[in-house]
């Protein structure tokens, strides 16, 4: 719990982009100890996904759009849903680098198709 | 009726003239040929299935047999036909009931859609299912005849997982189980009162024999099981009989991956491998004496 707490305490990157990330299309999806497999049906290709990229599809399914959107998300909504889980993503939010390392994971999810980038 | 209870003349006599209705589980297959060594498997391998009478519904209308071309006599192969298509490139003239069974699994997993279709080994015992997923070459048909003909596991596929996506139970699909090079000799040794085939030679996968099913595979056709473990099974020499946990999502990726038509059942077909990994124990197993695999999953089978 002290780790969801210091993720709380984290200051957002400043650099944060306003632009607004959305899913591309319906995704299908289950969560077993901290791995998700994910089923994206326009292209009807299943994905393994660490809890981290997962989670980052969650919080945008859940309606987050904006990276600092997303992040309070990922990094303080998902950490206490498992051990594995929080984990995680602890392991990953270290303050100021959390945003650059989401923004990360989220090109790559751009780059399967998953997600899509567009200006505010 | 059943294969075993046919005379000699009136199998050879169905196979030349309009077809043998061959059950197994829940395909009619009707085959026709005119080959010997055709007749001899069928006679041998499927003694116990079930043939079925008059002109009904078959699934399958095949045909194992020489070239309609002059190849039948230039140098002697045979073909597969599936409705009067040939799907496949002639095999050299031995291989006759060979390309019946390679036929046969693709018709079922090209075909069978109202089922998920897993290339995995299927074994069944207090009617809890043992879904053993894997590539060829992993040793699972090895691993899978072991279970069948030593373990006291009752077989329902050493190939084709058949799995409802309504109900989540595996369906079986009795056939012969398919052996490769080193594992002829080895079950044979295992297992020596199972009925083999003589050895098919030079095939594209080597060495090729069938053993026919244990009686109960046949029996008991008609009872589908609860999915209760997923293993991954590997042979590596040498290596002692190892089964360890797997994550419930590289089971999925698993499955997934060697599934004939998860993508035919789009969401519901994510949906019904969901149910079937939630419900099932996770492992991967590597393996080299089928002694120590047959007691590691006789404990499996009592300690779940």
């Amino acid at each position: 719990m002290a780790q969801v707490n210091h993720v709380l305490k984290a200051p957002l990157d400043t650099d944060t982009p306003t632009g607004r990330w959305t899913l591309q299309g319906p995704i299908d999806w289950r969560e077993w100890d901290g791995e998700f497999v994910v089923r994206h049906d326009p292209s009807a290709t299943t994905y393994l996904l660490t809890a981290l990229a997962g989670e980052t599809l969650r919080a945008l399914r859940e309606g987050a759009a904006h990276l600092d959107e997303i992040a309070l998300r990922v990094l303080h909504d998902a950490a206490p849903r498992s051990v594995a889980t929080a984990a995680l993503i602890a392991s990953f939010a270290d303050t100021a680098a959390d945003t650059k390392g989401l923004l990360s994971v989220l090109h790559e999810l751009e780059g399967l198709g998953l997600v899509r980038a567009s200006p505010t | 009726m059943i294969v075993a209870e046919l005379e000699p003349s009136t199998l050879n006599r169905y196979l030349r003239q309009g077809g043998l209705r061959l059950r197994t589980g829940p395909v009619v297959v009707n085959i026709e040929s005119t080959l010997p060594a055709v007749r001899k498997g069928i006679s041998l391998l499927y003694a116990q299935h079930t043939v079925e009478n008059g002109d009904g519904f078959s699934d399958f209308h095949v045909c194992v047999d020489r070239p309609n071309s002059l190849r039948r006599w230039i140098n002697r192969q045979v073909v597969f036909r599936f409705d009067g298509a040939e799907p496949f490139t002639p095999l050299p003239g031995n291989q006759g009931f060979a390309m019946l069974e390679w036929g046969l699994n693709w018709c079922v997993s090209n075909h069978c859609h109202q089922y998920l279709i897993v290339h995995a080994a299927v074994l069944e015992r207090d009617g809890r299912a043992l879904i053993l997923p894997a590539p060829s070459g992993s040793g699972k048909s090895t691993l899978c005849a072991a279970l069948a003909f030593a373990g006291g596991w009752r077989l329902l596929s050493d190939e084709l997982a058949l799995i409802d996506p309504t109900s989540g139970h595996v369906v079986a699909l009795p056939r012969p189980v398919s052996l490769k090079n080193a594992s002829i000799d080895l079950m044979r040794t295992f297992a020596p009162t199972t009925v083999f085939s003589d050895v098919v030679h030079e095939t594209m996968k080597g060495e090729v024999a069938y053993a026919r099913a244990p009686v109960d595979t046949n029996l008991r056709a008609d009872e589908p099981a609860v999915p209760a473990w997923i293993v991954l099974p590997r042979y590596a020499q040498g290596a002692a009989a190892q089964l360890q946990p797997m994550s419930r999502a590289r089971a999925f990726m698993a499955l997934v991956d060697n599934a004939f038509n998860y993508n035919v059942h789009g969401r519901n077909g994510f949906a019904a491998f969901a149910t079937l990994i939630e419900r099932s124990a996770c492992h991967q197993f590597t393996y080299s004496s089928l002694p120590e695999a047959v007691a590691v999953f006789d404990r499996l089978a009592r300690s779940e």
